[in-house]
């Protein structure tokens, strides 16, 4: 979606602001919140894009007024109940009233086995037979498109010809797993694109920029 | 695709009345979640001595020291990065799939994820506010110099800036030159010199103490 969480390039957000010897968390409630996320997605309540998208859709100026937690703390209450798993009443109250107390998931328990996970991770590679249409050093056109979903598609990058760096592998596909559409798995490719191709004259002398492009992403330059 | 703006469905569609203190969600959040048998509140405490002593740029110091010391290592790390990586036993979760990419006297590389705040969790741990935030991540794609020299680094225009989207599956990881003045460090002392910033692309590692 054309949102403001899809911010490259844009002015007006002012200088970056730096807190020395910052702490990991600022403050019981991050921790709870980073913990809570943590232990329910490795349950598979939710995957990473749903969370992403979800963030997404905060009203633009709550996005840029709130803290990065407090942006978890949305995609939390998003999607806890657009997933069923309580209703907007329990949600208020802060327990459950009508649902019942399980779901089919199971949830981690401590020791060992969150750890174990931990360490494993949760690649999102999948096999694909879709052809891997380019290959390094080709010249490719991003698309324009401007999904009114998830995309990983910046703005700033659309209809920008660059460079294949690289063949990736496969991936699921993020535009349509957020949604619930299916993994879609395809490849990937590192572009690179020159400065003056995304910003135009003005921009910064010998400076480039590399981004992980999807097959859906991307049509060859004629 | 579908038209998907959620609005119905979260708290935020009432804007006369202020969220509550994110303490009280988060207490919300952990109960219900609790009670429908999807979380088991001592995860949450294992989850946080995770990222607050378990995994953090320490990590990926020694990664960098030992590509410092060892030729081979940083050939493979540049080249296999994940499971070069996972040699000094560093994976996992936002690790997946990882590029290592050099800083030469040629290339500056930095990065960023313009979109949230994709960051490579085994070797750096979670990202400091600055990094997640709008300026960082809508500046640093369009004027990176400028941003580095708010950083404090003054990069000649002879040598090229490279910076790196994490929009997808890919956390990247900047391997920084070797200070001068180190001949015959430790590894131990190399990964002491080794900055968070100088992994971000944001920072130079630290110059080594001179002699007594």
């Amino acid at each position: 979606m054309d949102g403001v969480a899809d911010m490259g390039g844009m002015h007006g957000f002012g200088p970056i602001v730096i807190e020395k010897n910052e702490p990991v968390f600022h403050g019981e409630w991050e921790k709870r919140t980073v913990g809570t996320q943590l232990a329910a997605a490795m349950s598979g309540a939710w995957i990473s894009d749903e969370c992403r998208h979800s963030m997404e859709l905060m009203p633009a100026h709550e996005y840029l007024q709130t803290s990065y937690y407090e942006h978890w703390l949305f995609f939390l209450e998003r999607l806890i109940i657009l997933k069923g798993i309580v209703t907007r009443d329990e949600l208020a109250a802060g327990h459950l009233i009508t649902s019942e107390p399980h779901t089919t998931l199971s949830k981690v328990s401590p020791g060992g086995r969150l750890a174990e996970i931990f360490h494993t991770g949760g690649s999102p590679a999948r096999p694909s037979d879709r052809p891997v249409r380019f290959e390094k050093g080709q010249m490719v056109r991003t698309r324009n498109i401007h999904p009114p979903g998830h995309t990983r598609l910046p703005r700033y990058v659309r209809n920008h010809v660059g460079t294949v760096i690289d063949y990736m592998g496969t991936y699921a596909f993020p535009d349509t797993a957020a949604h619930g559409l299916g993994e879609n798995p395809q490849p990937t490719y590192l572009i690179q694109f020159s400065g003056e191709e995304l910003w135009g004259p003005d921009c910064e002398p010998n400076s480039c920029l590399t981004i992980e492009m999807f097959d859906d992403y991307l049509d060859p330059v004629s | 695709m579908p038209r998907d703006t959620g609005s119905d469905l979260t708290m935020a569609e009432n804007h006369t009345t202020p969220p509550s203190d994110p303490a009280l969600r988060i207490k919300a959040i952990e109960t219900l979640l609790t009670e429908k048998q999807i979380i088991d509140p001592a995860v949450i405490d294992e989850v946080v001595d995770i990222f607050e002593n378990k995994i953090g740029p320490r990590n990926g110091a020694k990664v960098v020291a030992r590509a410092w010391v060892d030729p081979d290592y940083r050939q493979r790390l540049l080249t296999h990065s994940v499971e070069a990586i996972a040699e000094l036993g560093f994976q996992g979760v936002d690790g997946e799939h990882m590029l290592v990419v050099e800083n030469t006297p040629e290339v500056h590389n930095v990065m960023v994820c313009t979109l949230c705040s994709c960051y490579p969790w085994p070797t750096l741990g979670l990202p400091p506010v600055w990094y997640k935030s709008a300026p960082y991540r809508s500046r640093v794609v369009r004027e990176p110099r400028a941003v580095l020299k708010e950083f404090g680094l003054d990069i000649p225009n002879s040598v090229e800036v490279r910076v790196w989207d994490a929009n997808a599956n890919t956390r990247y990881l900047v391997l920084p030159m070797r200070p001068e003045g180190t001949e015959g460090m430790s590894e131990e002392e190399l990964a002491a010199l080794v900055t968070r910033d100088s992994m971000i692309g944001t920072g130079f590692p630290l110059q080594p103490k001179p002699e007594a």
